[in-house]
């Protein structure tokens, strides 16, 4: 990123940036994660933190990889309950995990949304999300179908429809 | 070889950070402030002060991080109580406000701006009553502090008091024609009154000194719902998602969006009623309301500052 401040660095102000394509507002991450699973939104989200040079990257690691144990345990304790629930209630049961990336997918967006104003602040400049968004939905159907059909639970981590189907 | 250069550098930067907040440039003192730190990161004036200009930046992780250091550095210094209390009355936690308030006051006895933020950590637990006791201890010390003389015309002005409270703006714009929260409070004063090209002017004087001020920018946005039924209907509900605490707001979030989901599963179901419809217009009208709703804002922002006679660069 050009006009990084020399001198004394202010804690919430993003470092060099990393990777090779430019970042991209992080509406796009979560509007990823919301349309498809955990997995495939909250690796876009830590791609983006390190392109922003976020100063809060480690946080949103953490909260990342919290995010996909989450998902990963509630979709464990679904499938071993599936049996015992009635077929009818069971999709009203799989909105945990909705509940669970959403409020992960925010969580990480509010983090964000800060370092692109800084970003932005700085001179950094945001890349077109649209497109990345198509790659990353084409993408989690044909990764999803092949998790699914190694276990429901792997299929979880790419959408709610792998699992609950 | 100028005067200048016998002087402890760092206090000049910091003099010179004094300067450029006094004149509305923000970004310079921190860049001030920044030189200073650079040459001694150890001093702790400059870290309280540099806290308290992210603070008006909306930096608050930067700033607490800031305050902190500085009272790291040097416990006693009563301008990093004071930072860290501001802090803290950002985000909206009257304890820890009232505890650094309170610290700064023993270490500094009767300094106003630190009874001015004991005040407002009152406030934020409601107590007007004490929160008018602590404001006119800070007036009793300087009786022309602009300041403590809005936030008691605000105070009064929440009370209902509407003429006790335009009393005390004209006295604070009296003593400072430009004062940003005397200009914000009197135009919410006029704006009572339907005087809405006063209020529009004022509002647009105080954006001009300071283009961050949620007070000015509240003041024309509510001029302008005022003739657009669409951003009446959406003032409220953004002011009150605004003074909710962050989780809250995740939580408001994930549960319209769950209630969404939950529809669409009785949708498939079969089992449509008409409550599957009103949750669906709910939520299309929230969706509207979240996302739409800035860039309204702004527009509305714009056509308030076009219809004044303010440069197109402020």
């Amino acid at each position: 990123m050009a006009n990084l401040r020399e001198g004394y660095r202010i804690i919430d102000e993003p470092g060099p940036t990393r990777g090779p394509w430019i970042p991209v507002n992080p509406f796009w991450p979560l509007l990823s994660l919301v349309l498809t699973g955990i997995l495939p939104g909250v690796l876009w989200f830590l791609y983006n933190g390190r392109a922003l040079g976020s100063a809060t990257w480690r946080r949103q690691a953490l909260v990342a990889g919290a995010g996909v144990l989450g998902s990963l345990a509630c979709a464990l304790a679904l499938g071993a309950a599936r049996p015992s629930i009635p077929a009818s209630a069971f999709p009203y049961l799989g909105l945990s995990l909705v509940a669970w990336k959403v409020m992960i997918g925010y969580l990480l967006h509010i983090d964000q949304a800060r370092s692109v104003e800084l970003y932005q602040y700085f001179g950094g400049r945001l890349g077109k999300g649209f497109l990345l968004l198509i790659l990353v939905l084409v993408l989690s159907v044909f990764l999803g179908t092949l998790a699914h059909n190694q276990s429901p639970i792997l299929g979880a981590l790419f959408g709610e429809r792998f699992f609950l189907s | 070889m100028s005067v200048s250069s016998f002087l402890d550098p760092g206090r000049v930067l910091i003099e010179r950070a004094r300067r450029q907040l006094g004149h509305g440039d923000l970004e310079g003192a921190v860049e001030s402030l920044r030189q200073a730190l650079s040459e001694d990161p150890d001093n702790a004036g400059a870290h309280a002060f540099l806290s308290l200009c992210l603070q008006d930046q909306k930096r608050l992780a930067a700033a607490e991080h800031e305050a902190r250091l500085a009272l790291t550095l040097e416990p006693e210094l009563t301008l990093g109580h004071h930072a860290l209390g501001m802090v803290a009355l950002a985000k909206q936690d009257a304890r820890t406000a009232e505890e650094s308030f309170r610290k700064a006051l023993e270490l500094e006895p009767g300094n106003p701006s630190s009874a001015l933020g004991l005040a407002r950590s009152f406030l934020l637990r409601r107590d007007t009553a004490e929160a008018l006791a602590w404001v006119d201890r800070a007036l009793e010390q300087d009786p022309e502090l602009v300041e403590a003389l809005v936030l008691k015309g605000g105070i009064h002005l929440e009370r209902n008091e509407v003429e006790a409270a335009r009393h005390l703006a004209e006295q604070a714009l009296g003593l400072d024609a430009e004062d940003v929260d005397a200009c914000v409070l009197l135009g919410n004063l006029l704006l009572l009154d339907n005087e809405i090209e006063q209020a529009r002017q004022l509002g647009a004087l105080a954006l001009s000194r300071n283009p961050q001020d949620e007070g000015a920018v509240e003041l024309l946005v509510r001029i302008r719902s005022r003739r657009q039924p669409l951003l009446r209907l959406w003032w409220p509900y953004a002011a009150w998602m605004q003074r909710r605490r962050q989780s809250v707001q995740i939580a408001i979030l994930v549960a319209a969006y769950v209630s969404l989901q939950a529809m669409n599963i009785t949708y498939r179901q079969g089992q449509v009623g008409a409550s599957v419809w009103i949750v669906f217009l709910l939520w299309l009208a929230f969706c509207i309301l979240t996302w739409a709703a800035p860039a309204l804002i702004k527009r509305a922002v714009d056509k308030e500052l076009r219809a004044t006679d303010l440069k197109p660069e402020y």
